[in-house]
């Protein structure tokens, strides 16, 4: 118990001694660069269809049961690890 | 912090400022009267806060809200006017605005600007509202007519009449999109110049707008296209029947370069000159 | 209000579950038909839901591709209503839809992913903390260090995962080359994302560090937050830990345990 009181000391006496105190957000990026580049467009506006191609032609109901003929495309075939597939996995008979 | 000494709206043209534009307008600060912003993109702080906050230091900025849902058929969300509430604090905006529509219905949140009938029972309903939401900012609100895809049979007066006797009874201002109106007009027959007649013209603080797009014979508000003609001569209508105030242009989908934005906006500068000139 | 408010629901739930429009609402238009004006709002409320959700799940939506994803966000607005008038605020329920939903099941750290996603999103538009206040720390007495509470950031989160999640993260940020190689043999993964100067990072904490900071994100005092870690993880760096996670403005504010 003495020895983790010592530690804990010299821990927070090294923060101390550094006077590292850095904000998490009041402080301006100095690369703007940096800071516009990872802007995030915000959702909130006030026109329609922003997502106009969005559910062109696509049916009305939220459950599709066509909607799953695709698989996955994207990056995840760079990805791999695809660490449980059913290839993987011993036959389940009966499931 | 510096602020700018004006804080109220010039009676000139600004832009509704997007992400893909904030760079280029910092780093070359064009004329431009002023700028618009969605208030929800700005709840919290962050990289969002403070661009907005060095926008601040060389613009004029309006606060256009489109999540408090004035007339929700549910209990005023107070957490979301906190927020604003907090945003205003720090921003020091030149004017602070929602639409006429509403967003919940109990348990479901529809995150678009909605229609309602315009009864009395909704009248009194978006006037207590309005109150609340000035009442807690200790400010006008502005509040936007609607562009709208179908209307209720129901209906005991038109939109025009609706904000006219909200603005009476709360002492709210208007905020007039041209181009809402005409959409209206061509998707509901709604009388665009028994509008213009209908509101007051000293309640009408701000113009907006837009561009439009028509999917299957429905205009619908895209804010996707430059200021068509025909809503230019609408705003040359409303110039002269209610004067000269505070336009915006706004541009939210397939947002052009800023250059493209500029001229758009220089258009409605020389209207708001041009009728300037026509009052002396 | 209660004729507006049938008529708000009912017009709601004609947009959300497919119903069809009451009978106050006005049937003839000159240039289309009352559906072309409902599909409008049908596709307003799911283009915007989507929208949100591409905005909060970049990752996700280049992992799985476009379509697949918005096939899979379909499926995800018609399980999860919004719940507020900000749209950052959709998309909380991802790491658990993902979880259960079969067609991506081969993608086992899918889920962990979101998780992160949705810790960066939140993160970008978090309130702002003052730093951690340093002549206040000084203050303290040194006997009394083990009763500290250490409260941090409202941007900091930390998501730990059996998969490489951080690695699959930023290889995914813009700017990173494309022809990554992610290892699924170097273990799990403790990814702290926090706030500094108003970038969201993402960094990887050893696995005691992350046990120690889970502890001190849980409330409990800087000395059982210590004992515990130490009792596992005999090596436990405090004092490494502790500069690294203020340099990067984890921490924002203490106070004393109450004893």
């Amino acid at each position: 118990m003495n020895d983790q009181h010592t530690l804990i000391s010299a821990a927070i006496t090294s923060l101390l001694a550094l006077g590292i105190g850095t904000s998490s957000g009041s402080a301006y990026a100095t690369d703007h660069e940096k800071c516009f580049g990872i802007a995030k467009a915000g959702q909130n506006g006030c026109n329609s269809n922003k997502s106009k191609h969005s559910c062109a032609g696509h049916s009305k109901v939220d459950n599709d049961p066509n909607d799953f003929i695709v698989v996955p495309e994207g990056s995840c075939l760079k990805v791999g690890g695809k660490l449980e597939s059913d290839e993987d996995k011993p036959a389940t008979p009966g499931k | 912090m510096t602020m700018p000494a004006n804080h109220t709206l010039p009676c000139t043209a600004g832009i509704g400022l997007r992400v893909p534009h904030y760079r280029e307008v910092l780093e070359n600060l064009p004329k431009l009267g002023w700028v618009e912003v969605h208030n929800e993109n700005f709840f919290g702080g962050g990289a969002p806060l403070r661009t907005l906050l060095k926008v601040r230091e060389h613009y004029p900025v309006s606060l256009h809200g489109v999540g408090m849902g004035l007339a929700s058929a549910s209990p005023l969300d107070q957490k979301h006017l906190s927020a604003l509430h907090r945003l205003c604090e720090v921003v020091q905006p030149a004017a602070v605005s929602e639409h006429l529509c509403w967003n919940t219905a109990g348990e479901i949140v529809i995150n678009d600007l909605l229609p309602f009938p315009y009864t009395q029972e909704a009248l009194s309903h978006v006037a207590h509202r309005v109150e609340q939401v000035q009442e807690k900012l200790g400010r006008q609100l502005l509040v936007e007519n609607l562009s709208s895809y179908l209307s209720f049979s129901h209906s005991e007066m038109s939109e025009g009449e609706f904000l006219s006797e909200l603005t009476r009874r709360t002492g709210c201002g208007i905020l007039f999109d041209v181009e809402n109106l005409y959409v209206n007009m061509r998707n509901l027959g709604v009388n665009a110049e028994a509008f213009i007649r209908a509101i007051p013209a000293e309640a009408v603080k701000e113009y907006h707008l837009a561009g439009y797009s028509v999917r299957d014979g429905c205009l619908v508000d895209t804010h996707d296209h430059p200021v068509y003609p025909e809503v230019w001569e609408l705003y040359e209508i409303a110039l002269r029947h209610i004067g000269p105030r505070p336009t915006l242009i706004e541009w939210d989908s397939d947002i052009p370069a800023l250059a493209i934005l500029m001229d758009e906006r220089a258009k409605a500068q020389q209207r708001l000159e041009n009728c300037d000139a026509c009052a002396v | 209000m209660p004729a507006l408010c049938n008529d708000l629901s009912s017009f709601a739930r004609t947009i959300v579950h497919g119903e069809e429009p009451s009978s106050e609402i006005d049937t003839n238009y000159t240039n289309y038909s009352v559906a072309v004006a409902v599909g409008v709002y049908r596709n307003n409320y799911r283009g915007n839901l989507h929208d949100a959700l591409a905005g909060a799940y970049p990752v996700i939506e280049q992992l799985v591709g476009k379509d697949f994803f918005r096939r899979m966000t379909r499926q995800f607005i018609g399980q999860h209503l919004s719940r507020s008038g900000n749209l950052h605020h959709y998309g909380a329920e991802m790491s658990g839809f993902v979880a259960e939903f079969k067609p991506a099941q081969d993608l086992v750290y899918l889920p962990d992913v979101a998780a992160l996603e949705w810790a960066c999103h939140c993160a970008y538009f978090a309130d702002d903390a003052a730093a951690l206040d340093l002549v206040k720390l000084a203050q303290i007495p040194p006997v009394q260090y083990s009763e500290l509470i250490l409260c941090t950031s409202p941007a900091c989160h930390l998501v730990r995962s059996r998969f490489p999640i951080a690695a699959i993260w930023h290889a995914h940020q813009p700017g990173a080359p494309g022809d990554f190689h992610i290892d699924f043999d170097c273990g799990s993964c403790n990814a702290l994302v926090c706030r500094k100067n108003d970038v969201v990072m993402v960094f990887e904490l050893a696995e005691a560090d992350a046990a120690w900071l889970q502890g001190i994100q849980a409330g409990i005092s800087l000395g059982e937050a210590t004992a515990a870690t130490l009792e596992r993880f005999p090596n436990f760096d405090l004092q490494a830990v502790l500069l690294n996670i203020v340099t990067q403005g984890v921490l924002v504010d203490f106070s004393m345990a109450n004893h």
